[in-house]
């Protein structure tokens, strides 16, 4: 059987790796959407099956030479193949109405589809890897593709925000592969080859390399932030969410930045023998509470639908970062729990663009109004959405928040604890506030003909709907799980 | 490497990063590169290490960079030199404020070589003040090639270096990134009428 799961692991990136090759050929206009509709629904359902049985698995982890096949990289899996397959579904809805300046519809349908499906195979990779040095490879391969897409549109907005996105986080991951040198030279990795950089490798290394492997965990954990989006490096994010087209920006808010924070996670797991876990808690307890302290301000701002979601996914990878810090099995679970949440209602709220973009052009520059009134899936999207990210019960992100902050508390982080559940409240009312003011009230917009892309919102509301549920159902059976204790070196 | 080598790859990282031609600064880049694929050809292998393989996969970047970056500057000429760019010498003085500032931070490494070591850091240094302070996009791209640059002395000055898999993926990527950001030139110009970075400030809260 784990043979099986060896191959399903492959299909989960070799599919979208396979589609993206196959819209390189040329052909009709209209092949491209097909690949991309197909390979959303095959990826997607090899990386449903491939997550789910790794979770099921629980701790009985499959490991070979550079990969690792375990709850983690299960749940990871999962939110990657449904973020990213969805999106894929939903993006011919986006290109139909796209304008790109440069190129022709057909070459620009081409250029979005190998990007794209380019984009999701490496990404699919990322959580599969159980290696520091080929993790570093993989994340940085993503940045090349997701920086064409960020600029796709080619207007002058785009084209900044993927520039500032591309130089910001390569310079980020070099800063973070100087780290990954370092540990090597420090001693701590043992024996030669890749696999001294495994993270079981790192693990057993043990207490070694002194200062500079600290200095090491340090680079790493700062480079690699400025791809994750956290403050205070965080300067591309909300340029690039907001620029992006809104099936691109779903997959980098809700599927790569957390992917990334795994990356780090397994990374602070791996050394926190050899360097201790204070460094990394106030490191990384730091990092999440700026990125919060960044973020709630402007969620109080009226600004832009995507730009709003821009900001809320600083909030929530803050979330994120103080969880990971907190190395302990409340804040592993609600950090576990945040993941596949925020990945849900991230996405939806991204998904919506799309039709509300067209409906109502002036979202682009100004706060969505009377949302009820243009289209009542297009409000039930967004209300969903942002309550969801507010972390209203019964969102998921409302028991994750709770058990993040529980966790801070065990910890005896109770100062910690206590700034986290302020900033959270801040955001709670900032979300809230938006969602009052945009979804009553009248509008002069009129709803086109053609809903194609309103049908297709309903169904991802549905399915964005159905694994909240399934989130907040068992999140209360996370703490013990192996999803949440392998990350903390049990499970 | 020899310290001369590590000396001189700084010195040209500096030369890089005040400079105001684009061309000039590219050929002082692609030197710096050179110097240390053959640097990394010379070194014998060691434990974990694969200084010749990685020696010639060095040079390619650094003549396949050279290139690129040559065809980014061909393709975005402009009329006049970007103005008001941060005057030379205080770009240098705020590089080398950097450097005293990396090399004091990070601590020494027990088994690396302590001038491979420092003259690393001071080209991360460097790259990260280029990327920050110059105003033409395409000397942002040049102070993340002088970053990985600094990685990879520090990874040839050690006894141990990183895997060649990983070496070589490095170098694939960075080509792959490089490739990318020059087609962002000339859509940059195309766009915004110049490649200075100051133009781009559309986007702000």
């Amino acid at each position: 059987m784990t043979d099986l799961l060896r191959i399903l692991a492959v299909a989960v990136p070799a599919i979208p790796a396979l589609a993206a090759l196959c819209c390189l050929m040329p052909g009709a206009r209209a092949r491209a959407d097909r690949v991309l509709v197909a390979t959303g629904i095959a990826g997607g359902l090899a990386g449903l099956a491939c997550g789910t049985w790794a979770l099921a698995r629980g701790g009985d982890a499959v490991e070979g030479g550079w990969y690792v096949i375990d709850a983690p990289a299960g749940l990871f899996t999962l939110v990657i193949a449904g973020v990213a397959g969805i999106s894929c579904i939903l993006s011919p809805q986006y290109l139909a109405r796209a304008t790109r300046s440069g190129v022709g519809a057909e070459a620009a349908r081409r250029y979005y589809a190998t990007a794209m499906l380019g984009f999701w195979a490496v990404l699919a990779a990322v959580p599969l890897c159980g290696n520091l040095g080929l993790g570093w490879l993989l994340l940085e391969a993503t940045t090349a593709a997701s920086a064409l897409l960020v600029a796709f549109s080619g207007g002058r907005s785009a084209l900044e925000a993927g520039w500032k996105y591309l130089i910001l986080t390569s310079c980020g991951l070099a800063v973070a592969l100087l780290g990954i040198v370092l540990l090597v030279v420090s001693g701590t990795t043992t024996g030669s080859g890749i696999g001294s950089l495994d993270f079981a490798s790192l693990r057993d290394a043990g207490p070694a390399g002194g200062d500079l492997a600290a200095a090491a965990a340090v680079l790493i954990v700062v480079g690699m932030a400025s791809k994750a989006g956290w403050a205070p490096v965080h300067n591309w994010l909300p340029d690039a969410h907001s620029e992006a087209p809104p099936p691109v920006s779903a997959v980098l808010s809700a599927a790569l930045l957390p992917t990334v924070a795994l990356q780090v996670w397994r990374t602070v797991e791996a050394l926190s023998p050899t360097v201790g876990q204070g460094l990394f808690r106030h490191l990384l307890g730091g990092i999440g509470l700026a990125s919060l302290a960044v973020a709630v301000p402007f969620l109080w701002r009226p600004m832009a639908w995507k730009r709003f979601l821009a900001y809320s996914s600083l909030e929530h990878m803050g979330v994120i970062a103080i969880g990971i810090a907190m190395q302990n099995d409340l804040a592993a679970a609600g950090v576990c729990i945040h993941v596949a949440g925020h990945a849900a209602a991230k996405a939806l709220g991204f998904w919506a663009a799309t039709p509300l973009l067209r409906y109502q052009p002036s979202a682009g520059r100004r706060p969505p109004r009377g949302l009820l009134r243009l289209d009542p899936t297009l409000a039930v999207s967004v209300i969903v959405s942002a309550g969801a990210l507010s972390g209203l019960p019964p969102s998921p992100l409302f028991a994750s928040e709770l058990l993040v902050i529980a966790g801070a508390v065990r910890a005896d982080a109770v100062a910690f604890a206590a700034v986290t559940a302020v900033l959270l409240a801040l955001g709670f009312i900032g979300i809230i506030h938006v969602l009052i003011e945009a979804v009553p009230g009248r509008v002069a917009d009129r709803r086109p003909r053609g809903p194609g892309a309103i049908r297709l919102l309903r169904g991802a509301c549905v399915a964005a709907l159905a694994a909240m549920g399934v989130v907040a159902a068992l999140a209360f059976t996370v703490p013990d799980a192996a999803v949440a204790l392998t990350l903390l070196g049990g499970g | 490497m020899s310290s001369g080598v590590v000396w001189l790859c700084v010195i040209l990282g500096l030369g890089t990063g005040v400079v105001r031609r684009r061309s000039a600064a590219v050929a002082l880049m692609a030197l710096q590169s050179l110097l240390i694929g053959l640097a990394a050809l010379g070194l014998g292998s060691g434990e974990g290490h694969a200084e010749p393989l990685a020696g010639v996969a060095l040079v390619a970047k650094a003549v396949l960079v050279a290139g690129l970056l040559g065809y980014a500057v061909s393709r975005t000429r402009q009329p006049r030199p970007i103005g008001d760019d941060a005057a030379p010498v205080l770009n240098g003085l705020v590089m080398v404020g950097a450097v005293a500032a990396a090399i004091a931070l990070i601590p020494d490494a027990g088994g690396a070589s302590r001038t491979a070591m420092h003259g690393g850091l001071a080209l991360l240094a460097i790259g990260i003040v280029m990327a920050a302070m110059r105003r033409p996009t395409l000397f942002q791209l040049m102070g993340l090639l002088t970053i990985e640059n600094g990685v990879a002395i520090v990874a040839l000055g050690g006894e141990r270096g990183l895997p060649a898999v990983v070496e070589l993926g490095v170098i694939f990527d960075l080509a792959i990134v490089v490739a990318v950001a020059v087609t962002f030139q000339s859509r940059i110009l195309g766009a915004f009428g110049t490649t200075d970075a100051e133009a781009m400030r559309g986007l702000r809260d």
